[in-house]
């Protein structure tokens, strides 16, 4: 602190409260430090900050690691840097494994979908049960339903030519096909 | 402490092999600064050690994101001020108050106040400011701090500072005539 700034501060005050300017000021507070506290105060300091992990001098980075670290990397990128021609057979052997990986997975889902769809059938109802529900339910399955649970021939796939002039839809021609 | 040395520590703390040394050199310097601003707050030792412990540990922790627009020493106080003004709005006020009923019905003297009372009762007045009064009062009369410093510190107007300052002093004076 200035000189200057003490004689301001002390006029200041003179000029506020001559009564508390003339109180003198203790040379720090009558209150009392343990003996020796600021001696080790720093120690404790230092050791709360390892333990507390702020003290990135404990991570310790071998000497000269940063000096052309720079160039290192560089290097580094254009060793591993793959060549044009084989850049591409890298994207072609990706799109090719995820081919391969859109074929298995559509395997599986068929597999999956006959096994769990026959075993359900077979737990819990019997096929004639299921055919009778078709019967009376059929807009709750298509065409190519019935066929994989085998309801349907494929013969009762074909749609018949319309015969004379009557104008017969789709979902007509399926109701007579499955109305044996 | 000059700015040049305040630089010399900054040096030193951003050094990849001599950050330790750093932060020794900056606690060593700056303990018993800080100590005292808290000390002055908290009244109990106890009290003042475990917030310089943690400001110490919070300036190690950012001082690598101090962008230097103030002075260290500012930088400093000001996370000081703000650890023991975080710990004064959790603690309890209840004791403080029932401690300076005591004191006012204990100091009813016939004869004036010895210089020893004097200053316990200088305390006791400051001690039953507002917390950012008495602190604003601490840093003026005690550590003599110019208003600008006081105003980065404190993130208020020096306007606003010079204000509280003389309300404060207004006050202690009020409250050591009744007493005295």
């Amino acid at each position: 602190m200035s000189h200057n700034e003490t004689y301001d501060v002390k006029q200041e005050l003179e000029s506020m409260s001559p009564m508390l300017a003339s109180i003198p000021k203790a040379e720090k507070s009558n209150a009392s430090v343990p003996d020796g506290y600021f001696d080790w105060l720093q120690d404790e300091i230092m050791a709360q900050a390892v333990i507390h992990g702020y003290d990135k001098s404990q991570l310790v980075v071998p000497k000269g690691y940063f000096d052309g670290l720079e160039g290192r990397i560089l290097a580094a990128a254009n060793e591993t840097t793959p060549s044009k021609t084989g850049r591409s057979r890298v994207v072609y052997l990706m799109w090719a494994l995820a081919a391969c990986s859109i074929l298995v997975l559509a395997a599986v889902f068929v597999i999956r979908d006959r096994t769990t769809t026959e075993t359900w059938s077979g737990d819990a109802i019997t096929q004639a049960e299921y055919f009778d529900y078709l019967q009376e339910n059929v807009e709750d399955a298509d065409i190519e339903q019935l066929a994989d649970y085998g309801l349907l021939e494929d013969s009762d796939l074909t749609i018949a030519e319309p015969v004379g002039d009557s104008q017969t839809d789709e979902e007509e021609i399926f109701e007579s096909e499955i109305d044996f | 402490m000059s700015l040049a040395d305040d630089k010399e520590i900054l040096e030193l703390i951003r050094s990849a092999d001599r950050q330790n040394e750093g932060f020794r050199l900056l606690v060593g310097r700056y303990k018993e600064k800080l100590y005292w601003h808290i000390r002055r707050m908290v009244t109990e030792h106890e009290d003042a050690d475990d917030i310089l412990q943690n400001t110490f540990l919070k300036i190690i922790r950012h001082i690598g994101g101090f962008q230097e627009q103030s002075s260290l020493y500012t930088w400093m106080y000001r996370i000081a001020s703000n650890e023991t003004l975080n710990f004064l709005n959790a603690k309890q006020r209840a004791a403080r108050d029932s401690e300076v009923k005591v004191f006012s019905m204990a100091g009813d003297h016939t004869d004036g106040p010895s210089s020893e009372e004097m200053l316990d009762l200088l305390a006791k007045a400051i001690d039953s400011l507002p917390d950012k009064q008495k602190m604003v009062f601490n840093m003026r009369y005690y550590d003599e701090m110019p208003y600008q410093q006081i105003s980065e510190i404190t993130d208020t107007t020096v306007g606003a500072l010079k204000a509280s300052y003389h309300l404060a002093v207004k006050k202690i004076e009020e409250f050591i005539k009744e007493r005295a």
